[in-house]
């Protein structure tokens, strides 16, 4: 790489990181499809993000003041409640034209069965010329399926993307950034010469692995990793009746673990994609048709790919090893009368590693900030009656396992209740002579104090005054405690 | 003829404004060389004229002693059930993906988090009383623990502030200082955002009650001073170090201090806070710290040249050009390519050869990229620059809807000149008149 070139590509990056960082999940992605740039995102944004802005792109041809909404996991969106924003960006004369995209969440709606049942948007052009349609956003919120936080949510994101759209065009021209035709090609080649570098630190080799998922379902992966290579070949994986990913959205999870794996920041674009080659089986869940449910597969398959991989990789050097844990969330839907549903979430504890605890009510692979309770009180006719750490010995070991959290909710009226349990029935695991970690649970008290323990999934009425407790898995721990 | 003082203590720096009528004197100085009372008394010294004064103070130590995790024990007192909830909110640090990342490191002491048995609901209503009773056996363990700080942060508090309100009569009476988060106005249901104020005032209480107490005594100790006064904000000791803002004039402001660069636009509101422990519930004038700072490091980056890192150093050590630390900053790129003169007051700070450290510390960042190249240190000097000055330019475009802004501060008439060069026509920069902004803000004496 050329200094004058790392200079400017520095500049570049530094550049569209300010541009990118107020807007959560974001990125820029060129006309042709290449990503100039992604922030801040989680492992499905990263495959389906770029595919949400082409697609709008495609159905709608935006022009200068235009922004498309959809989420439509068929046309890029990762699951219903993340609904994606895309506005052109003008950067100049001779400078690439360009897509800035921006990704928001809202509260899940799901059916008995978790299957998601917020309202499908196909790519909708929900801003044309700059002048907001009034009339689609309002026939939006009105819908029966649309979370109650969408349009508050919707506004804020807009109102960011529109400050950075106009800064971009302001900006990009006036401070010497430049991305013509050649400097654009040196910036990706060189960003594939970083990840690749980064790669060494890798192990280097071939390895074959095989898992089930909680519900049964077979995950094959041969795992190809050479110095500025990795092959992830998913062939013979089965398909699920519950789990489903897109082509993409299994890409940016592969893509998002070797990131993780990396102990340095990598310019995130097309140039660094290069090195990573993702072959999923049509007919596999992780390569899953139009028109499905993708929650479960965003939430809770990608999670489990995601350490899959990384499991993959400690064959290869066992070094990398951790314990186990439960890698997404565990969930549960209050569904009262006459009201949306109320939607809630924890996180069990991290992997213990040989020489680092667990983080206590954390995953690696799940980004988002816990809801306050005063808001959900306030909104709803629960009462929380304890978030805390969960008590007791299990994942101890020379690194301990990280802690998962106990919720507990006082129903002020009847429900449906709806839930998930990250981990199924399974005590996550420890290694090497450390004490395994404790499963999730969920059980639900009744006003006479009788307790009934549920299954990892489903659903049941609740009545007033019942108390149902969620309690996340305990991550196992690593290592034998030293004798004195 | 009466004169006021605006003091404004920073972390290394002390900034002094004298007024009176017309006339305006300013002092600055580094107080690991000279302390608050020498400098004070030297000023003073210089100019006999001033023989009754009033001063106002404004501390920046907040910042600086939760940077440095340098506060003191204090108790967490919240609502049964819910001990573990703020330190289990606390931010991650890296935005990238990672198996590794760390939570922002609490201010807690686990030992000393302890729920009290009551609870208010969403309405406002008790449904279950507090039991004073129950706090005794707590008095005993905090003495033995040499705690004196106590905050407090129940649910629905902001509805219904009588629980903490006992707690704080129960353990003020005993001698201890108590924050509650009801004490604070509140715009949200957010219990978090609520609570972490009270928690961070808890935290830095007792250092900055310290330097209070210090500055207090400058009245016995100086004839010359005839009242101080510290300014406050929403009577909050964390939030002191903003009570200045509120008396600046109109339009977006650049200040671009010694120690800090913050935006800021006193005629605009924001409701709430980001820090690095959370939001905060608190509405203050718009103002953001920008992600250029004078002290933000210089380290080798992805693409194996140097490039700024995310940690600011301070100035213990302080940058390379005063002479010990070993780890370039901002301010020593813009003294290589400036000159000491550029940077104010500090140049009489800077030591021989740091010049030709900071090259050669640059050089080796990029070595293995400087092979059978052209180029050299300064040019890598230049790009730093270049990258910060726009980074910069993209926050205060981002900030100031009207596209103007004024510098103001010590670093003002060179980052001023800076941001015209890189910004052209984009951005409409002015340069206040000196770089005494906060202290004179102090001295003219408008209530925080």
């Amino acid at each position: 790489m050329k200094l004058q070139n790392c200079l400017h590509h520095q500049k570049v990056h530094r550049f569209l990181h300010t541009l990118c960082a107020p807007l959560g999940v974001s990125g820029i992605i060129l006309l042709d499809g290449r990503s100039l740039h992604l922030e801040n995102c989680g492992l499905v944004d990263l495959g389906t993000l770029p595919f949400c802005a082409e697609s709008a792109h495609k159905y709608l041809r935006l022009k200068a003041g235009d922004v498309a909404l959809l989420n439509d996991p068929s046309t890029g969106g990762s699951c219903l409640s993340e609904p994606t924003l895309v506005t052109p960006i003008y950067l100049g004369p001779g400078q690439p034209e360009a897509l800035l995209t921006t990704r928001f969440s809202v509260a899940p709606i799901l059916d008995p069965q978790l299957n998601e049942k917020n309202l499908r948007i196909p790519p909708t052009p929900i801003v044309v010329g700059g002048q907001l349609n009034e009339a689609i956003l309002a026939a939006i919120s009105q819908h029966p399926d649309c979370a109650t936080d969408f349009v508050p949510r919707f506004h804020m994101a807009y109102a960011k993307l529109q400050s950075a759209a106009r800064l971009a065009s302001a900006a990009f021209p006036a401070l010497g950034i430049d991305l013509s035709r050649n400097h654009l090609k040196n910036y990706f080649a060189d960003s594939k010469i970083v990840m690749s570098r980064a790669l060494a630190e890798l192990p280097s080799g071939e390895t074959q692995v095989q898992m089930n998922l909680a519900t049964g379902e077979r995950v094959k992966l041969v795992l190809e990793m050479s110095e500025d290579h990795v092959i992830c070949d998913f062939a013979g994986t089965e398909n699920s009746s519950r789990f489903h990913l897109t082509n993409s959205a299994t890409f940016g999870v592969c893509l998002g673990t070797l990131l993780a794996l990396l102990h340095q920041e990598i310019p995130i674009n097309s140039g660094s994609f290069q090195v990573l080659e993702v072959r999923t089986p049509l007919g596999s869940f992780l390569n899953a048709k139009p028109n499905v449910s993708t929650f479960l597969g965003v939430f809770s398959a990608a999670p489990q790919v995601a350490q899959f991989i990384v499991n993959a990789v400690a064959k290869l050097n066992p070094r990398l090893r951790r314990s186990e844990a439960a890698l997404g969330p565990s969930f549960l839907q209050f569904q009262f009368a006459s009201q949306k549903p109320m939607f809630d979430w924890a996180l069990g504890g991290s992997a213990a590693t040989p020489n680092m605890p667990g983080e206590d009510m954390f995953s690696p692979w799940h980004k988002g900030t816990q809801l306050s309770i005063e808001q959900l009180e306030r909104n709803f006719p629960i009462q929380l009656q304890t978030c805390a750490l969960r008590a007791g010995p299990a994942g101890t070991g020379k690194s301990k396992g990280g802690t998962g959290i106990v919720k507990s909710y006082r129903l002020l009226a009847p429900a449906k209740l709806t839930w998930w349990l990250e981990c199924g029935k399974a005590r996550p695991e420890g290694v090497d002579g450390a004490k395994d970690g404790s499963m999730s649970e969920i059980y639900v008290t009744g006003k006479d104090g009788t307790k009934q323990e549920l299954e990892p999934f489903g659903s049941m009425d609740v009545a007033t005054d019942d108390v149902v407790t969620l309690a996340t898995a305990t991550a196992g721990g690593f290592g034998q405690v030293e004798e004195i | 003829m009466s004169w006021k003082l605006g003091l404004n203590i920073g972390a290394s720096f002390a900034e002094l404004s004298a007024q009176s009528g017309n006339q305006l004197l300013h002092k600055r100085w580094f107080m690991p060389k000279q302390s608050l009372v020498e400098g004070l008394r030297a000023f003073l010294q210089e100019h006999p004229q001033i023989n009754s004064a009033e001063l106002r103070v404004c501390s920046q130590l907040a910042d600086w002693v939760l940077e440095k995790r340098m506060g003191a024990n204090f108790a967490w007192l919240c609502t049964a059930g819910f001990e573990g909830w703020a330190r289990l909110n606390l931010p991650f640090r890296r935005s990238q993906l990672s198996l590794e990342p760390k939570r922002a490191a609490p201010l807690l002491d686990k030992d000393l988090v302890f729920g009290i048995g009551e609870r208010v609901d969403s309405r406002g209503g008790i449904v279950k009383p507090l039991q004073i009773e129950e706090l005794e056996f707590l008095v005993t363990k905090l003495e033995l623990a040499s705690v004196k700080e106590i905050a407090v942060g129940f649910l629905h508090s902001h509805l219904n502030a009588k629980h903490e309100k006992m707690v704080a009569q129960f353990f003020s009476g005993k001698g201890f200082r108590v924050r509650c988060s009801s004490d604070y106005p509140s715009s949200d249901h957010d219990e978090l955002a609520r609570w972490r104020l009270s928690i961070l005032d808890s935290y830095v209480n007792h250092d900055l009650l310290e330097q209070r107490e210090r500055t207090a005594k400058l009245k016995s100790e100086i004839p010359q001073i005839t009242q101080v006064q510290f300014c406050d904000f929403h009577g909050s000791f964390f939030l002191s170090q903003f009570a200045w803002v509120q008396n600046l004039s109109d339009g977006p402001i650049f200040h671009c201090g010694l120690e800090r660069f913050l935006l800021l636009d006193s005629q605009d509101t924001q409701t709430s806070l980001a820090c690095e422990f959370g939001t905060l519930d608190v509405t203050t004038p718009k103002l953001t710290l920008t992600s250029i700072q004078p002290t933000q490091v210089v380290q080798k980056g992805p693409w194996n040249v140097p490039e700024f890192g995310e940690k600011q150093l301070g100035f213990e050590p302080g940058p390379m050009l005063l002479g010990k630390s070993l780890v370039p900053t901002f301010l020593d790129i813009l003294f290589l390519l400036h000159g000491s003169e550029s940077l104010g007051f500090l140049s009489g700070l800077s030591q021989e050869k740091s010049e030709k450290r900071i090259l050669e510390t640059l050089f080796t960042m990029a070595k293995d990229q400087l092979k059978n190249q052209d180029l050299d240190s300064r040019a890598i000097a230049q790009s730093l620059s270049d990258v910060a000055v726009n980074s910069l330019v993209q926050q205060i475009l981002l900030f100031s809807p009207d596209k103007s802004v004024l510098c103001t501060g010590p670093l003002a008439p060179l980052m001023s000149e800076k941001l015209r060069a890189q910004a052209g026509e984009l951005l409409e920069v002015s340069c206040a008149d000196h770089g005494f902004t906060i202290s004179t803000a102090l001295a003219a004496g408008a209530d925080a």
